[in-house]
């Protein structure tokens, strides 16, 4: 190992001492990434939880080597189950719910009709999407398991983590990618080549989350209030419908050979 | 044990900090980087009162930072260089100007983004802040967090207030530039979080080059064009006034 340089003995500020240590500190976890994890999470708490909720007694000899090999293992077993919800279900039901009522009223005689519609589909789910978001703890412990996976390198345990985490989004994305390609369908739109249903699905996806992480601090994401109801009148938008309505616009359009099924 | 394990989790959130960052390792990185040495008695009492509120000012340094990583820099050069192409003597010529800045910045500021461990460290402070249980410590985090992605949300909204303006366009009634700056900012970190996954990554070819010519797209590209049109129009008064952008 080189020598390091040397430099002569000075007493330094107690100013001068923070913003080197700072600096060397914040270094450091650039390099190798905050500690994040299930460390709390002991058998001894795990076993106190279990016992308070269900009567069962468990002790190490009931698990280690039994289930897991150690804590460890176990504690990295909890994460990716975290991974692999990449998105609640409460989320799409609470999102399929706002949406239903609107879709049975569509007005689907026009083309007028049916783009009203949309953007009403972004104004009212786009709100109760994000709400259900924020409601959820399942999201921000997802994003602090994504933030493990992503500031630490992809060797062993890491690299399970992180394929964990693909197959929760794709698996998530089938879902929205479902309910996106039934309501194209009831509207008479199509998604304008050479984007696809999977784009437009990792788009909104990708909205979600930015949205949710600033909607948890930023004091000054108000509604906006804007001329949209079918008869020009006032409508609220949260930020995040009108994010929604700007990408359904950008991706979807009129479908001009659609069809609509006759009324049962 | 795994349901136990998750209810654990989700009362009590994730273990985030700086547990590893002890000050032995610290001393031992000011020594190698700098020659000088330090020891405990060099800053207990008289910088920090301990180890544990040292790694809190090193937390709040990362919160102060905000969220804008060093993508700035990098979305501006790709801006400034691209704007001298731009026609920008019709309405049409200045919002397919928007539509290429999008295309050109959106795949510069992503990349710079997604390559950043600063942006990476901040998520994980932000995800402290927004799920820590509340002490006076997650306060103070809470703040500095707040504080720091209020100036990177100044800073942007300056860049593009500078671009919205030289292209000639204004806001829509009745959104702002904060609107737009949030909403840019929210999909750019949305798309980076998800990047490491096909979808996102994967390019797409469309053709909106000169005369229907195919051009490479990201995904995050797309997204910044749909919320530009949605926030932005022709500004009808614009003179292409000598901005000196």
């Amino acid at each position: 190992m080189a020598d390091a340089p040397q430099t002569p003995r000075t007493r330094r500020t107690r100013e001068e001492l923070r913003a080197l240590l700072i600096g060397a500190g914040r270094s450091i976890l650039e390099e190798e990434g905050l500690s994040i994890g299930a460390g709390t999470l002991t058998f001894k708490r795990v076993f106190e939880h279990v016992e308070a909720t269900t009567g069962v007694r468990l002790t190490n000899a009931s698990v280690i080597r039994r289930v897991w090999e150690n804590q460890v293992d176990y504690q990295m077993d909890v994460l990716v189950a975290v991974a692999s919800t990449a998105e609640s279900a409460g989320e799409i039901a609470a999102t399929s719910r706002a949406l239903a009522p609107l879709l049975g009223q569509a007005d689907l005689s026009s083309p007028t009709g049916r783009m009203w519609t949309l953007r009403e589909m972004a104004r009212v789910g786009g709100e109760a999407g994000i709400r259900a978001r924020l409601e959820t703890r399942d999201w921000s412990l997802w994003v602090g398991v994504w933030v493990l996976a992503l500031t630490t390198d992809p060797v062993d345990d890491r690299r399970h983590l992180r394929e964990a985490l693909a197959a929760g989004l794709d698996a998530a994305a089938d879902v929205w990618e479902q309910l996106l390609a039934a309501i194209c369908a009831h509207l008479g739109l199509r998604v304008r080549a050479p984007l696809t249903l999977r784009h437009y699905t990792a788009a909104i996806s990708a909205m979600v989350e930015g949205s949710a992480l600033r909607q948890g601090g930023d004091p000054d994401l108000a509604l906006v209030v804007r001329p949209t109801s079918r008869d020009g009148g006032p409508q609220e938008w949260t930020y995040f419908g009108i994010c929604l309505e700007a990408l359904a616009l950008r991706f979807l359009e009129i479908d001009p050979d659609w069809v609509p099924e006759p009324a049962a | 044990m795994m349901e136990a394990g998750l209810a654990l989790l989700a009362d009590q959130g994730l273990g985030v900090g700086a547990g590893d960052l002890t000050f032995k390792r610290v001393f031992d990185r000011v020594e190698s980087a700098t020659g000088v040495r330090l020891s405990n008695a060099s800053v207990i009492r008289r910088v920090w009162e301990n180890q544990a509120d040292f790694q809190d000012a090193v937390l709040m340094a990362v919160a102060l930072a905000g969220d804008a990583g060093d993508e700035g820099g990098a979305a501006a050069d790709a801006l400034l260089a691209l704007l001298g192409s731009i026609d920008r003597s019709t309405p049409q010529g200045r919002l397919r100007g928007l539509s290429e800045m999008c295309r050109v910045g959106g795949a510069a500021s992503l990349q710079a983004l997604v390559d950043s461990r600063s942006w990476s460290l901040w998520v994980g402070v932000w995800v402290l802040g927004v799920t820590g249980t509340p002490s006076e410590r997650v306060d103070r985090l809470r703040q500095a967090l707040l504080d720091g992605y209020e100036a990177a949300t100044e800073r942007w909204m300056g860049l593009h207030g500078t671009m919205v303006g030289a292209l000639g366009l204004r806001m829509r009634e009745p959104f702002t530039l904060r609107q737009l700056t949030v909403s840019v900012g929210a999909l750019v970190e949305g798309c980076a979080l998800r990047g490491g996954t096909e979808h996102e990554a994967a390019v797409i070819l469309r053709p909106t080059g000169p005369g229907g010519a195919v051009q490479e797209w990201t995904l995050f590209a797309v997204g910044l064009e749909a919320l530009a049109h949605q926030y932005l129009e022709p500004d009808p008064g614009w003179t292409g006034s000598a901005d000196g952008v």
